[in-house]
Order: C-alpha cells, then sequence, then structure tokens
C-alpha cells in the first residue's frame, strides 16, 4: 500500500484540495438597487453638507431681503416684591395693577349683509 | 350685705378696654373707579343683546334656507319677518357696544380729556343714529325698501361706525398707557429723592426720559394709523391689527422702566 506524502510548501500537491492562501477581498457595489439607491442618496447628503459648510451665505444681487420687525416681548426680571422698601410697596402694586388690566373690547361679530 | 351686692354687680360688669389704635391707624382705601364698576353693567348688556342678536340671525339663516327651498309666498314673508328682527337685533347690539365703549373711554379720560371727549361725543351721535334707525326698520314693507335702507343708510353708518370705534378703541388703550406712564414717572420722582445722594442711583434715573419718550413715540404711531380713511367703497380695511403692535410695543415699554425701577430701589434705597 502506497503512503500518501503532503508537501506542506506547496498547495498543488496537497492531497485534501484546502486553501492555505487567503484569496483577496476587492470592494464591489451591492447588487441590491435599493441599498445602491441609498449610498447613493447619503453621499449626495454628504457632498451638500460639505458644500454648505465650505461656502459663505451669499445675499443675491437685487433680492429684497424682508427684515423681521423686531417687537419687545415684556420681559420679566424676577423681583421678589417683598424686597422692595416699605415706601415704594404701594405704588409698584398700583402700577402692576394697571399694567395687569386688560382693556381689549372687541367689536361684535356682525354679518352686515343681512337682507342682502 | 352691701358688700355682697357689689360683688356681684362687679362679676357682671365687663372691662372698658381703649379703643384699638391700629384700626384708626388704618390707611383709608383707594376709592374704586366708578367707570369700572358703570363699564361692566353696560358690558353685561352688551353681551345680553348680543345673545338675542344671535339667536335672532340664526333664525333668519334658517327661513332665508326655507325660502330658498321652497319659494312660496308664505315662506317669503317668514323671511322678510325674520330679516327685520335680525336687522333689528343687530342695530341694538351695535347700540350696546357703542355704549359699552363709550362709558369704558371714562376709565382713563382724565389723562387727554379733550380728545377722548370730542371721541364720546362722536360715540353718543352714532348711538343715536342706530336708535333711529330701529324705528325705520319697522316701517320697512317690503324686500326693495330693506334694499335701499341697507345702501343709503346702513353701508355708509356701518364703516363710520367701524373707523370710530377702531379709533376709540386705540385711543383708549393709549390713555390706559399714557396714565400709567405718569404713575411711573411720578414713582421716578420719589426714588429721585429718596436717592439724592448716590450719584449711580441719580444717573440710572437720568436715563428714563429716553425710555418715556419710546412710550410715547409707539403712542403716537398707533394713534397716527387711526387718522387716515380707512375704507373704500364697502369694504373697511381694519387698522387696529396694526396699532395693536404699537401699543403692545409701548407695554412692553412701562414693563421694562417698572422693572428697571423696581431693581433700582432694591439696589439703592434702604
Amino acid at each position: 500500500m502506497a503512503e500518501i506524502i503532503q508537501n506542506i510548501d506547496q498547495d498543488q500537491s496537497n492531497p485534501l484540495g484546502t486553501k492555505t492562501t487567503p484569496s483577496l477581498k476587492t470592494f464591489s457595489l451591492p447588487k441590491n438597487p435599493k441599498v445602491k439607491i441609498l449610498i447613493g442618496f447619503g453621499a449626495l447628503i454628504l457632498i451638500l453638507l460639505i458644500v454648505s459648510l465650505i461656502i459663505p451665505q451669499k445675499k443675491l444681487p437685487g433680492k429684497i431681503v424682508s427684515k423681521p420687525t423686531i417687537v419687545p416681548k415684556t420681559t420679566s426680571i424676577p423681583v421678589d416684591n417683598n424686597q422692595i422698601p416699605t415706601q415704594f410697596q404701594e405704588k409698584f402694586q398700583n402700577i402692576q395693577q394697571q399694567l395687569n388690566q386688560k382693556e381689549d373690547f372687541p367689536f361684535p361679530v356682525i354679518d352686515p349683509d343681512i337682507g342682502l | 350685705m352691701l358688700w355682697f351686692l357689689v360683688l356681684l354687680f362687679g362679676l357682671f360688669l365687663k372691662p372698658v378696654y381703649a379703643q384699638d389704635a391700629s384700626v384708626s391707624a388704618k390707611p383709608p382705601t383707594p376709592t374704586p373707579n366708578p367707570a369700572i364698576a358703570l363699564f361692566a353693567q353696560y358690558q353685561n348688556d352688551y353681551n345680553y343683546q348680543r345673545d338675542l342678536y344671535q339667536q335672532a340671525y340664526l333664525e333668519y339663516l334658517n327661513k332665508k334656507n326655507i325660502y330658498t327651498k321652497y319659494g312660496t309666498i308664505t315662506t317669503q314673508q317668514e323671511k322678510f319677518d325674520a330679516t327685520k328682527k335680525a336687522l333689528s337685533a343687530r342695530n341694538n347690539t351695535l347700540r350696546a357696544y357703542l355704549i359699552a365703549l363709550r362709558v369704558d373711554l371714562d376709565k382713563y379720560r382724565s389723562v387727554n380729556t379733550t380728545e377722548t371727549e370730542k371721541f364720546q361725543i362722536e360715540l353718543g351721535k352714532l348711538e343715536s343714529w342706530c336708535l333711529e334707525q330701529n324705528l325705520i326698520i319697522d316701517s320697512l314693507n317690503n324686500e326693495e325698501d330693506v334694499k335701499k335702507w341697507i345702501g343709503d343708510q346702513f353701508v355708509p353708518n356701518f364703516m363710520t361706525i367701524r373707523q370710530a370705534t377702531a379709533t376709540a378703541l386705540v385711543l383708549h388703550e393709549n390713555n390706559q398707557i399714557l396714565t400709567i406712564l405718569n404713575s411711573l414717572k411720578s414713582l421716578t420722582s420719589d426714588i429721585k429723592l429718596a436717592t439724592q445722594n448716590n450719584l449711580t442711583a441719580q444717573s440710572l434715573l437720568s436715563s428714563m426720559p429716553i425710555k418715556y419718550d419710546l412710550v410715547t413715540i409707539s403712542t403716537q404711531n398707533a394713534y397716527t394709523l387711526t387718522q387716515t380713511k380707512q375704507y373704500s367703497g364697502n369694504q373697511f380695511n381694519d387698522f387696529y391689527p396694526n396699532a395693536k403692535k404699537e401699543i403692545t410695543k409701548a407695554q412692553g415699554y412701562l414693563v421694562e422702566i417698572q422693572n428697571s425701577l423696581k431693581s433700582l430701589v432694591n439696589k439703592y434705597v434702604n
């Protein structure tokens, strides 16, 4: 009976047929079209993000940019009324009462077209 | 026996205490503005008239729909009667609103007496017009009469009412703002006196007139909006929302002034 001899230095003569050298992996786009679209969108978003960071905002000539009207809001500074000296407390209270008084008395909702 | 009677009498006697000084020393409560109570009364009346109008208006819409559907002489007459009732109720609502607004103007009239009285007279005239119209509405005999009355009487006067009431509202809110501004000015003077030895406080207080001017300018801007003719034909261009923006601005400045004064008092007045 002949003895099988394995030469470990040569693949071709490996009688078990196993590969010892790892195969090199190459990058290839997935075949699924949905994944391709996703990758495409992702790349587009990335490019737009980079472009928006690099290019500063420029005003278009002739375009009128509407300035928002600044309406001051009533800012309330937290002031404890008890800290106010007694001689001024009543006056501040009166002013606060006057400020709290709402004088809205809207016009009635009526139909001016009755009878037409 | 006599000693016993004296002892018994003493037991039933209540001790007489001196009058509580704290009661008499209590500061007098400020007298409430009579215009506030009067306005509340007229506002109630206005709310009642408005409810009546809403009922009459729904009835009018109902009768109008029935007439459109059937078109009979009976349904036409019912629609006409409902129209007259709705017109009358609408007039009463307008009149009640005008009266309540005129009374409301009394609240802050003292700050701008001449202009306020002028508008109160104007509102009074419009109230009388509304009252007269109810008699005319009663005498309307057919739909042609109604249409003629609407074109000749109601439409032009309704525009006048819209403009007058919107102007009166702006004037009233301006008066309130100016009243508060006067109170703040008086308070500033008091604080000036209390901090007369403190240069920093005096310096801060001297910058207050700039803020007073901002308040005054905003109220003037609001009032200027009311001075142009606001209607063309049958369309009323309501200026009140724009005027309200200026009023809100002025109110914001008032709160700022008040907060500045509070902070100043807390810091510099002991």
